[in-house]
C-alpha cells in the first residue's frame, strides 16, 4: 500500500465512513469506560484516524491538503462527540451512584439540645422589657432589709393590723436595727427616694424594681419565696390618670392588645388612694370561666398614689410632688401566661417541667 | 365577713340582686370570695303537719305517718322517733330533690317499706344540709308556725321559716375594721347609689346618771365606755328569723341574750358584753390595766395570768373580763340570770392586738377591736340592744352611764378641688354633689367661709388626710370613671445602679449556658445547716432566720452549689435525662465577711452563678467519641461559656470556703480567677447516692466582657507546623502550655494541644508524647519555612531551659 500513491478521494471517503461508524459506536456506548476505549480506538496515537492519515507522508501537497482538511474535520467531530457522550454518561453514572447512596440521611443529626431559662426569668425579662419601653429604669435592692425600710417608712405603723398582711421572716443579727427578709420589693422605693431626696434636680423618677421577696407562707398556693416587680414614678404632678395609662400599656403589651384593665378600690398602707388592678380573664376573654370564678376578671396587681406619709418618711415634701406605684407577682403572671396550674412547680426544679414551660416569641 | 343579703335590705331599700350588691361592694373596695345561696337547694321541702302517727305493723322501729301538706294528706313511713302527732315537719314529697346525707343530692321515689307504701320523707337537718349532725327529724317550732298556720302548710320550709338568703363572702381590708358589719356595708352602698340608710328598731334609755366616776383609768388605753343596767330579762330561745340571720353570719343560736350580743356585733359592728348584774357591781365598772399577778377565768373555762399591759373591765372587787377579747366566767350570764349590765366600749387597738398575741385567744370581738372600733354613737348601740331585748326578751327599766374620751379629736382637712383633680383627674361631680355623698358616709362638712372643712366620720380610725377623702371620692365616683391620661414618658434621673453589671453578666451568661444545654433552676434562698456540714462547710457564717418556715431551713445560703447538688439528686431520682443545671442567685453573709452588691445593705449579699453537669455512667454509651473523658466536655463548655469574661471588681475571696470544703475532687479542678469549677468529690456522690460523675462550678457575677475594638484581618498566609515532643509523664500538659505561652515568639499566632500519646513502651520510661499544632504568621512579611523552622528550634530550646527539671525532647 505504501508503494502505491494514495488516492485522495478514496482516503477521504474512508475517513468519512469511519466517522459514520465511530459516531454509531459512540452513540451506542453504555459507559464512560467504553467511550474512553473508543477514543483510544479512533483518536489514539495508534488509532484508526492516525492509521489512515499515515499515508499523508507520501501524498502530494495537493492531496495532503485535501486529506488533511477532511482528517481534521473528522478528528474535531470525533473529539466533540466523544467528550459530549462522556460527560453525558458520567453524569448519568454519578446520578446512579448518588441514587444508591449508602448514607441513611433519615438518621437523626447530632444535636446539642438547648436548655431553657427558668419560666420566672422569662416572664421577668418580658415584664422588664415592657417597662423599659415605657421609659422606666431598673433598680435593685437587697433581700435582707431593715425592718424600717420594709415597713415603717412605708407607713406600716407598728402594732397596726396591716403588718399581718405580710407574714414576715426576721433575721437574727447583732446590729441594733431589726432585720427582715423583704416581704415586697417596695423598700427599693424607700432607698431610691432617700437617695434622691438630697439631690438638686431629682425629678422625674421613673423606676421599676424586680426581685425576690419572702413571706412566712408555705402551702399549695403560697411559696415562702417568690418574685415581684414594682414600679414607681414621681414627678411634680402625676396622678391616677398616668398610673392607669401605664398599667393599661403594660398589660396590653404583656397579654394582648385586647386585654382590658380594671381598677378597684383597695387598701395598702403606702398608697392613698389604693387600687387592686384586674385584667379581663385571659382564659375566657372576660366571658366568665372557672379560673375567674365566672367574674370575667383576674386580680393581677396592686397600685395607688404614693402616700404622703411615705414621702415624708423619705425626706420629701408631699405637697410639692406627686407619685404613683404599682406591684405585681411574677409567678402569678407566669401562671396566667404559661397556663401553669401549680405555683409550687416553679420551685421544684424538675427538668421536664422546666423544659416544657417556655415562652414562644414575645407577642407584640 | 359573711354579709346576709336579706339583712342588708333591712338597712337599705336596695332593689337589685345579690350579685349586683356584690358588684357594687367590689367597686367600693370590698371584693368577695363568692356568693352562697342559703336554702336554694331545699326549696322543694314543704311544711307538713303530722296529723296521725301509728306503729308500723311489721317493724318496731318504723312509724306510719299521715302528713298534711295542705293540698293532700301523704302517707309516710318514718324511721325517726322524735316526732308526735301535731308536730310540724319538713316534708320531701315524691319527685323532690334534697341535698341528702352526703350532700350529693337525692331525689325521692315512691317506696314500699316492709309492705307499707311511703309517698315522701320527713327530713332531718343533716339530710337538708342544715347541719353536720342531727338527732331525729327536723321539728319546726310550733309557736312560730301557729301564727301563720293556714298559709304555711305545703309551702316551702325555707320561705316560711325565712331561711332563704344569699351570703356574700366580703373581703374587708385591715384598715376598715369599722366595715365588718351589715350597717357599714349598707352605708357604703347607699352613699354610692344615693340611697338613705334605714335605722333599725331601737329603744331610748334613761339619761346617763352619775355612777362611778371616772370609769376609764387612762384615755390612752380606752376611748369610751357605756354601761346600762337592765332588769328582769327573760332567757329563752331566739325566734327563727333571728336564728337564720345568725346562721347567715356563720354563728349559732344559743339563747336570746347571747344571740343579741352577736346580732348587734354583726349588724352594727360593735362588740358588746352582758354581765350578770347580780354577780358584780354594775355601778363601779371601769377600764383599767391588769394588775401584776392578777388571774381571770374566762368564759371558755380557761384561766389566764394577766399581764400589766392587758386591759380589763373591772368593778371595785376585781377584773371581770379581758377587755375586747373575752368575758369572765364568774360574771357571765347564765340561765338563772335576772338582771344584766350591757357594756359597750372602745379600746386602743394596739393593746388589744398585743393581748390577742400574748394569750393566743381570738374572737369576733377581738377581730374588730384589733382593727379599731371607735367610740362612735355608743348610745345608739345601747339603744339597739334595748330594741332587741324588747323584741326577744322583754325587760324593765334601763339606766346607766357613758364616758367618752374628750381628748379624742376628730381629724379634719380642708377641701382643695385643684389638688384632688391633680391626682384623680377631672371629676364629673360638682363640689356640692361630692359633699352630699360624703355626708352619706357620715362625713361632716363645714362649708361656711373659704375652703370647706371636712371632718372625717367618727367610725373611721384610719383617715386623716385629704388623700383619704380623695380615695372615698374616687370610690364613690368609681375608679373606672377616673380619666386616663396619655402615656407620656420623660427620661428619669440617674438612679442607684447597684447590680446593673451583675444583671448584664447574668443575662449574657444565661444565654451561653442555655446554648450548651443547661436549664435554669430556682431554689429558695434558705438552706439547712446540716446539708452544709455534710459538705464540709461551716454554717455559722450563714445568716440565721429567727422564725424559719421549717426548722431545717433556718439559714440564708452562703453559697449556691449545695442546692444545685440537691437538685441534681432530685432530677436523677426522677429518671430525668441530660441533667445540666444552672442557677443564678444571691448568697448571704455577715457584713464583715465581704463586700455587698448593694450600697447600704444590712448584710453582705452577692450574686453568683453556679452550674452542675451530671454524667450518668450509662451516658458514655451515647457519646460519639467514647475516648473523651466527660471532664473535658465540661471543661470545654466552661471555657466557651466564660470566654472573654473578666473580673470587674476586687478579687474574690469566697473561693477559700470551697477550697476548705469537701465538695471538689482535690485534683480535678478548672481554674478561674473569679470562681471555682471541677469534678465533685467522690464522697459527695456517695453522700447523695448519685451513680456517675458530677461536674460543678460557681462563679462571681462581678464580671463583664471588655469591648473588642477594631482589629485588621490578617492579609498574609500563615504557616502551620506541628511540634511533637517526648516528655516526662509527670509534666502536665497545662504546665507545658504555660511554658509555651511564656516562651513564644511574636510570630507564633496561636497553638493548641493536638495529640497526647501514651504507650506501654513509653510508660516504661515514664514518658509520653505530646503534640501541639502551631500557627506562625507575621503581619509584615511573608514567612518562609526556613525562618519558621528556625523560630521553632529556638522555641524548643527556651522551653527546655524553662522546664529544665523535666526531660523534653523532639520526638
Amino acid at each position: 500500500m505504501s508503494s502505491k500513491a494514495p488516492d485522495s478521494d478514496n482516503v477521504c471517503k474512508d475517513l468519512e465512513s469511519m466517522l459514520a461508524l465511530a459516531k454509531e459506536k459512540i452513540h451506542s456506548a453504555k459507559s464512560s469506560d467504553e467511550v474512553e476505549q473508543l477514543r483510544v480506538e479512533f483518536l489514539g496515537k495508534k488509532g484508526k484516524v492516525s492509521a489512515l492519515l499515515s499515508i499523508l507522508r507520501d501524498a502530494t501537497p495537493e492531496d495532503r491538503k485535501k486529506i488533511g482538511a477532511t482528517g481534521n474535520k473528522v478528528k474535531i467531530n470525533l473529539e466533540t462527540g466523544i467528550s459530549r457522550k462522556k460527560l453525558e454518561l458520567e453524569k448519568d453514572e454519578l446520578n446512579k451512584k448518588l441514587e444508591n447512596d449508602e448514607l441513611d440521611s433519615s438518621l437523626p443529626g447530632l444535636t446539642n439540645a438547648f436548655g431553657r431559662p427558668h419560666p420566672v426569668r422569662q416572664i421577668m425579662r418580658e415584664a422588664c422589657q415592657i417597662l423599659e419601653r415605657a421609659g422606666l429604669k431598673s433598680v435593685y435592692g437587697p433581700e435582707v432589709e431593715y425592718e424600717d425600710y420594709c415597713f415603717d417608712r412605708l407607713n406600716f405603723k407598728p402594732g397596726h393590723a396591716a403588718r399581718d398582711m405580710q407574714a414576715t421572716f426576721f433575721v437574727k443579727n447583732a446590729q441594733a436595727e431589726s432585720l427582715v427578709l423583704r416581704t415586697h420589693t417596695s423598700p427599693v422605693q424607700v432607698r431610691v427616694l432617700l437617695d434622691l431626696a438630697k439631690k438638686e434636680f431629682p425629678l422625674p423618677i421613673r423606676m421599676f424594681a424586680p426581685g425576690r421577696v419572702y413571706r412566712v407562707d408555705d402551702d399549695a398556693t403560697h411559696s415562702p419565696m417568690f418574685h415581684q416587680i414594682e414600679g414607681l414614678v414621681v414627678d411634680k404632678t402625676s396622678g391616677m390618670g398616668d398610673l392607669k395609662a401605664h398599667l393599661d400599656y403594660f398589660f396590653r403589651q404583656f397579654f394582648s392588645q385586647s386585654t382590658k384593665v380594671r381598677f378597684r378600690p383597695s387598701y395598702f398602707p403606702f398608697t392613698e388612694p389604693s387600687a387592686e388592678v384586674d385584667i379581663s380573664c385571659v382564659f375566657c376573654d372576660g366571658k366568665g370561666c372557672r379560673v375567674c370564678k365566672s367574674s370575667g376578671w383576674l386580680e393581677v396587681a396592686g397600685a395607688g398614689l404614693v402616700h404622703p406619709e411615705v414621702f415624708k418618711a423619705c425626706g420629701w415634701d408631699p405637697e410639692a410632688v406627686g407619685g404613683w406605684a404599682f406591684g405585681m407577682g411574677i409567678e402569678r403572671l407566669a401562671m396566667l401566661k404559661l397556663r401553669v396550674p401549680d405555683l409550687r412547680s416553679f420551685f421544684e426544679n424538675r427538668l421536664s417541667f422546666l423544659r416544657a414551660t417556655s415562652l414562644g416569641s414575645p407577642s407584640r | 365577713m359573711k354579709l346576709s343579703f336579706r339583712a342588708t335590705k333591712r338597712f337599705l331599700d336596695f332593689s337589685g340582686t345579690a350579685v349586683q350588691l356584690a358588684e357594687t361592694l367590689a367597686d367600693l373596695g370590698f371584693p368577695n370570695d363568692g356568693i352562697k345561696s342559703l336554702g336554694a337547694d331545699i326549696t322543694q321541702v314543704l311544711v307538713g303537719k303530722i296529723v296521725e302517727k301509728n306503729q308500723h305493723p311489721q317493724a318496731d322501729r318504723l312509724s306510719l305517718l299521715k302528713v298534711d301538706i295542705g293540698r293532700e294528706l301523704l302517707s309516710i313511713v318514718c324511721g325517726a322517733s322524735n316526732m308526735k302527732a301535731g308536730d310540724y315537719v319538713g316534708v320531701a314529697p315524691v319527685g323532690s330533690t334534697i341535698p341528702g346525707v352526703d350532700g350529693e343530692g337525692m331525689t325521692l321515689k315512691r317506696a314500699k317499706i316492709r309492705g307499707e307504701e311511703s309517698f315522701g320523707m320527713c327530713c332531718s337537718e343533716k339530710e337538708l344540709g342544715l347541719s353536720d349532725e342531727s338527732d331525729g327529724i327536723l321539728i319546726l317550732p310550733e309557736a312560730y308556725l301557729k301564727t301563720i298556720e293556714k298559709e304555711s302548710l305545703g309551702k316551702p320550709v325555707v320561705d316560711v321559716m325565712g331561711w332563704r338568703d344569699e351570703i356574700i363572702e366580703v373581703d374587708v381590708t385591715p384598715n376598715r375594721g369599722d366595715a365588718l358589719c351589715v350597717r357599714a356595708l349598707a352605708r357604703e352602698v347607699g352613699a354610692k347609689l344615693g340611697l338613705k340608710l334605714k335605722a333599725p328598731f331601737s329603744v331610748r334609755w334613761k339619761n346617763p346618771s352619775s355612777w362611778a366616776n371616772p370609769s376609764i383609768e387612762n384615755f390612752e388605753d380606752a376611748y369610751g365606755l357605756a354601761g346600762c343596767l337592765v332588769k328582769s330579762v327573760h332567757i329563752k330561745a331566739t325566734p327563727e328569723n333571728w336564728k337564720s340571720f345568725l346562721q347567715a353570719c356563720g354563728s349559732r343560736s344559743i339563747n336570746n341574750l347571747v344571740d343579741i350580743t352577736n346580732i348587734v356585733l354583726f349588724e352594727m359592728g360593735h362588740p358588746i358584753h352582758f354581765f350578770d348584774a347580780d354577780k358584780m357591781d354594775p355601778q363601779s365598772i371601769y377600764v383599767r390595766r391588769a394588775r401584776e399577778g392578777e388571774t381571770l377565768e374566762l368564759l371558755d373555762g380557761k384561766s389566764i395570768d394577766l399581764h400589766s399591759e392587758d386591759l380589763v373591765i373591772a368593778d371595785k372587787s376585781g377584773a371581770l373580763s379581758l377587755a375586747g377579747i373575752m368575758g369572765g366566767k364568774a360574771s357571765s350570764v347564765t340561765d338563772e340570770t335576772k338582771n344584766i349590765l350591757i357594756e359597750v366600749a372602745s379600746f386602743n387597738p394596739k393593746l388589744i392586738r398585743a393581748s390577742v398575741q400574748r394569750h393566743k385567744i381570738k374572737s369576733e370581738s377581738s377581730l374588730r377591736f384589733e382593727r379599731g372600733v371607735m367610740p362612735w354613737k355608743l348610745d345608739e348601740v345601747i339603744e339597739r340592744v334595748l330594741g332587741l331585748l324588747q323584741e326577744l326578751s322583754g325587760f324593765e327599766g334601763a339606766e346607766g352611764t357613758k364616758v367618752v374620751s374628750r381628748q379624742l379629736n376628730r381629724p379634719h382637712c380642708l377641701w382643695n378641688r385643684k389638688r384632688v383633680e391633680a391626682k384623680l383627674g377631672k371629676l364629673e361631680w360638682s363640689d356640692d354633689e361630692i359633699f352630699d355623698r360624703l355626708r352619706m358616709l357620715d362625713y361632716e362638712l363645714d362649708v361656711r367661709g373659704g375652703s370647706p372643712k371636712i371632718v372625717f366620720p367618727a367610725y373611721r380610725s384610719d383617715a386623716e388626710l385629704l388623700e383619704d377623702v380623695m380615695e372615698d371620692v374616687a370610690r364613690l365616683v368609681g375608679y373606672d370613671r377616673l380619666e386616663v391620661k396619655p402615656l407620656l414618658s420623660s427620661e428619669s434621673v440617674v438612679l442607684i445602679d447597684d447590680l446593673q453589671a451583675q444583671t448584664k453578666a447574668a443575662d449574657l451568661l444565661l444565654d451561653r449556658f442555655v446554648s450548651r444545654s443547661y436549664t435554669e433552676i430556682l431554689n429558695w434562698s434558705f438552706v439547712d445547716s446540716k446539708s452544709l456540714e455534710l459538705l464540709g462547710v461551716d454554717p455559722s457564717s450563714a445568716p440565721e432566720i429567727a422564725n424559719p418556715i421549717h426548722s431545717e431551713k433556718s439559714r440564708m445560703r452562703p453559697m449556691l452549689l449545695p442546692h444545685l447538688i440537691q437538685s441534681v439528686k432530685y432530677n436523677a431520682e426522677r429518671w430525668e435525662d441530660n441533667i445540666r443545671l444552672v442557677e443564678f442567685g444571691p448568697v448571704f453573709s455577715a457584713p464583715k465577711d465581704g463586700l455587698s452588691d448593694y450600697r447600704g445593705s444590712p448584710l453582705c449579699e452577692e450574686w453568683r452563678v453556679a452550674c452542675a453537669f451530671f454524667w450518668r455512667t450509662s451516658d458514655t454509651k451515647k457519646l460519639w467519641h467514647p475516648k473523651i473523658d466527660p471532664f473535658f466536655i465540661f471543661k470545654g463548655q466552661m471555657a466557651d461559656i466564660f470566654e472573654g469574661f473578666q473580673l470587674l471588681r476586687e478579687p474574690v475571696s469566697w473561693i477559700e470556703a470551697y477550697e476548705a470544703s469537701n465538695i471538689f475532687h482535690p485534683r480535678r479542678k478548672v481554674s478561674f480567677d473569679f470562681g471555682i469549677a471541677g469534678e465533685a468529690h467522690p464522697g459527695v456522690l456517695k453522700e447523695f447516692d448519685l451513680n456517675g460523675r458530677l461536674f460543678i462550678g460557681e462563679w462571681s457575677l462581678r464580671v463583664g466582657l471588655a469591648d473588642l475594638r477594631y482589629a485588621r484581618a490578617e492579609q498574609l498566609p500563615p504557616i502551620d507546623l506541628d511540634l511533637s515532643l517526648l516528655v516526662d509523664q509527670k509534666l502536665s500538659v497545662g504546665r507545658l502550655s504555660e511554658s509555651l505561652e511564656k516562651c513564644k515568639p511574636k510570630e507564633l499566632e496561636n497553638f493548641r494541644v493536638y495529640d497526647v500519646f501514651e504507650s506501654e513502651a513509653l510508660l516504661k520510661e515514664s514518658k509520653r508524647a505530646v503534640t501541639f499544632a502551631l500557627r506562625y504568621r507575621s503581619s509584615e512579611t511573608s514567612l518562609s519555612m526556613e525562618e519558621v523552622m528556625k523560630l521553632q528550634e529556638r522555641l524548643l530550646t527556651k522551653i527546655q531551659a524553662e522546664l529544665s527539671e523535666y526531660r523534653i525532647a523532639l520526638r
